[in-house]
């Protein structure tokens, strides 16, 4: 075939031996389940895909041998985990001796010699694949489930749902719905939930309740629980579970109803090992000292600085390679060219690969445990509560929730500072809890744990909470809103208050707390870490703050855009769709200007009015123009701009001192042709865009970069 | 600005070799993505004039998001090409039920994809 001339072997290889070794695992697993009674449905569904992922690598790449000893297996595979054969001992040995074939085969390749043939085992595994199961009962139909549905599952999902039933487990259909932008952490802690109770089969998302950036999802599943306990189970906000009506319902009696069969309960034990909760390290003890001695000599101490420095020079690299790929434009225009240019686009895309291997792997090495900043903590406390004269215990966990060394060493302030709060403000004298009934010493917990792409960490006390009608009374005192208008505000928002620069409800400060530092330089330093904040709290039994910070800070996918022929970037996280406006389909309500989007209003932000960025002539009148949507917890902002110039992988830069006083901006990156552009802070835009529409006029000029 | 294509695919090196043939043939930016989540996720946020997806895919199929694709406002006419290593398979036959444009079944070369591409973006390309 033409396409594999000159093509790299070492892509190929590197993913054929990571595929080969993957299915190899798979299958020493099912091998130890099968010896043990059942096996876990989803690890031959895995062999299947992987063996499917390697034909479909080796035919695009050529390697005959290897396509058509895959091509075998799929089918063989397929016929397994449609139960159509059954998994027997000499099926698994005939796969084992596949793997063994497949490594030399790909070692041959990695060689550049012949690639052997192995048409016996060949031979052997198409006569496998023509076993049919003796004596398969009739399927049981799916009855329940509509034609729509049913159009849309593979054959092996809808061999799933059929063997569950077989299995005699109910399927019910758990619908739910997710905020566009937190869908990964949304689904992955609903998934967790679900497979406690059973195999999850398929997700049908669908558009037509999926109002402007939500999406619905319906889950099929197979579970033995009862509609009560499951609902019960994985029952959260928007999500609903309904059961599939089956024809198994009227058969019923001619099985045991209530009672799983026993091969069922066994497939799902298996699947629950995985999700088995992990060990929380609260309550170890020192660690054992062989373990520590030999963890020294295996780590390296490197100071940050250093990995900094690699990270800029991986930055440039990749600013580097972009205009690598931009200079290779004029060439493909030239005629003749086309076989050099195949070859140099290949080569950019293998390295572009290796860059990001490169990359990753730098991001590896800066993480680190937040046990460390907590450690410090703990003896904050220890301190604090001694000098206040209050008796208070922290309890930790999560301390090995790993995050960006820059991050954990900037989070040390602000969680001092709530510490601090806590203990003040927060935990009351020993004398008044117990006169409350709670115990005399007080308690602050510390948690930190992963939450999709993301890390929480929470600072909770059981102490006096707050009085949110006190803190909307100081605000009006304050001057901070009038009288009536406070009477609109709900407790998120008049919590909001406690984040305003000097705010207080008491009179004075103490040695404690009372240090200048107040929750607005919390927030601030969380912002700047792109963190977010949440407050919980109830009086008399104690607040809880959330916070909730990226993994890394280092690099972001962030989306290029252009505003008056300047160049900025907006980070992709926060970005919720791009739109094409008309001139004429702007609005204005109270003086701003507004779009309608299917069916509700979005404000609009004139990122050039914002910076204040003078327009060449002729360039106001703009018929069409982009908005780009972006979002920060429940509220949505239109920013127009001009052009997008495409999406890239940026290294954030600190802000010199100019800069770092302008809202707006939250960093300087490189992007191709070795341009510093300004990274738009959209928490700031947006956020005032809600409380001060009118402010952004005033800029300073020095956002124009 | 360059059009933008979604490329939904778990294999490296199949994400490459099509992206590349992407790339040389136009002016194509590929927006690649391992899974059908990732796929959900990066289609409201461009638009996007032509989405090649892998069939057998874990959690969201291929079947799924070309219904889904063309449930939605925004991309309910793009063209879709599928991609599975068996023509026959009953998979494929719901793909296309479902909305797909074309299929491909690997192992193909160059010059099959870029006749499919011809054949499902020349009828009614739509100007954005």
């Amino acid at each position: 075939m033409s396409q594999e001339t000159g093509r790299p072997s070492s892509e190929f290889l590197s993913e054929a031996s990571e595929v080969v070794e993957s299915f190899s695992r798979d299958l020493l697993e099912l091998d130890a389940q099968q010896r043990k009674g059942d096996y876990d449905p989803d690890l031959l569904n895995a062999a299947f895909r992987a063996i499917h992922s390697l034909k479909g690598l080796s035919s695009l790449f050529g390697a005959a041998p290897i396509a058509a000893l895959s091509h075998a297996l799929e089918s063989a595979l397929d016929s397994l985990r449609l139960g159509r054969i059954p998994l027997s001992q000499a099926a698994l040995d005939l796969l084992f001796e596949s793997v063994d074939t497949f490594q030399r085969m790909l070692a041959a390749v990695g060689a550049g010699e012949d690639v052997p043939r192995a048409d016996a085992l060949l031979a052997q595994i198409e006569a496998l694949a023509k076993l049919e199961a003796s004596a398969a009962a009739p399927p049981p139909t799916l009855a329940g489930l509509d034609d729509a549905v049913l159009g849309v599952l593979t054959e092996y999902e809808e061999h799933r749902l059929r063997e569950n039933l077989r299995l005699g487990r109910k399927l019910y259909r758990v619908h739910a719905s997710f905020d566009l932008m937190a869908i990964d952490v949304g689904i992955e802690s609903l998934k967790n939930k679900m497979k406690a109770f059973g195999e999850v089969i398929t997700y049908l998302p669908s558009a037509d309740a999926s109002a402007e950036d939500r999406i619905d999802l319906d889950i099929l599943m197979g579970s033995d629980a009862s509609l009560e306990q499951l609902t019960a189970g994985v029952g959260e906000d928007g999500v609903d579970v309904a059961e599939i009506a089956t024809e198994r319902e009227e058969a019923r009696p001619m099985s045991e109803p209530s009672a799983p069969a026993p091969t069922a309960r066994v497939a799902t034990e298996t699947r629950l090992r995985p999700t088995a909760p992990p060990v929380s390290m609260e309550d170890e003890g020192p660690s054992q000292p062989e373990l520590s001695l030999r963890s020294v000599s295996q780590t390296v101490r490197v100071e940050l600085s250093r990995l900094d420095h690699l990270m800029n020079l991986i930055g440039e690299l990749g600013v580097l390679q972009a205009s690598l790929v931009s200079s290779l434009e004029p060439l493909r225009a030239l005629a003749g060219t086309a076989d050099v240019s195949r070859e140099f686009r290949v080569h950019l895309r293998s390295m572009d690969r290796k860059l990001s291997l490169l990359q990753q792997g730098i991001l590896d090495v800066r993480m680190v445990p937040l046990g460390q900043v907590f450690d410090k903590l703990a003896r904050v406390v220890r301190k604090l509560g001694r000098e206040a004269d209050k008796e208070v215990r922290l309890n930790i966990s999560g301390a090995d929730t790993e995050l960006d060394k820059l991050i954990v060493e900037e989070l040390s302030d602000p969680l001092m500072h709530m510490i601090r709060n806590c203990i003040d403000h927060g935990i009351e004298p020993s004398q008044d809890r117990k006169d409350a009934g709670k115990p005399g010493v007080g308690r602050i917990d510390l948690r930190a744990f992963q939450k999709g792409n993301r890390v929480v960490i929470e600072v909770e006390d059981d102490g006096r909470g707050m009085e949110w009608r006190e803190i909307r009374q100081t605000a009006v005192r304050r001057g901070l809103v009038d009288d009536a208008a406070s009477r609109e505000l709900g407790m998120p928002e008049v919590l909001d208050f406690i984040f305003v620069p000097g705010f207080t409800t008491r009179e004075s400060a103490t040695s404690v707390s009372g240090r200048g530092v107040g929750m607005d330089v919390v927030k601030t330093n969380i912002a700047r870490l792109s963190g977010m904040i949440d407050i919980d709290t109830s009086p008399g039994r104690g607040t809880k703050f959330a916070i909730t910070l990226p993994v890394t800070l280092a690099i972001i996918q962030a989306l290029v855009i252009q505003s008056a022929r300047r160049t900025y970037c907006i980070p992709l996280n926060s970005v919720l769709e791009s739109i094409m406006v008309q001139r004429s389909e702007i609005r204005t309500i109270e003086g701003h200007e507004v779009i309608s989007l299917r069916g509700k209003t979005l404000p609009l932000l004139h990122l050039d009015r914002i910076f204040a960025l003078a327009r060449g002539k002729g360039e106001r009148d703009m018929d069409r123009f982009y908005v780009v949507i972006v979002g920060l917890a429940q509220h949505r902002v239109g920013l127009v701009v001009d052009e997008l110039l495409g999406q890239q992988d940026v290294v954030i830069k600190p802000l010199g001192r100019a800069l770092r006083a302008v809202p707006g901006i939250a960093g300087a990156t490189e992007i191709a042709g070795g341009r510093t552009v300004l990274l738009l802070d959209v928490s700031k835009l947006v956020e005032e865009s809600i409380t001060r529409p009118d402010k952004s006029a005033d800029r300073r000029e020095v956002a124009r970069a | 600005m360059a059009d933008l294509v979604l490329l939904v695919e778990d294999s490296r090196a199949v994400r490459d070799f099509v992206g590349s043939i992407l790339e040389l043939a136009g002016d194509y930016e590929v927006v690649e993505v391992e899974n059908g989540f990732d796929a959900l996720r990066a289609l409201p946020r461009s638009e996007f004039v032509l989405v090649v997806t892998d069939v057998n895919m874990p959690d969201v199929n291929g079947i799924e998001l070309t219904r889904f694709i063309r449930q939605s406002p925004k991309h309910q006419g793009v063209p879709i090409i599928v991609i599975s290593t068996d023509a026959l398979h009953p998979d494929v036959q719901r793909a296309m039920q479902a909305g797909a444009s074309a299929f491909l079944a690997k192992p193909f070369s160059e010059e099959e994809f870029l006749a499919t591409l011809a054949k499902v973006r020349s009828p009614n390309r739509v100007e954005s």
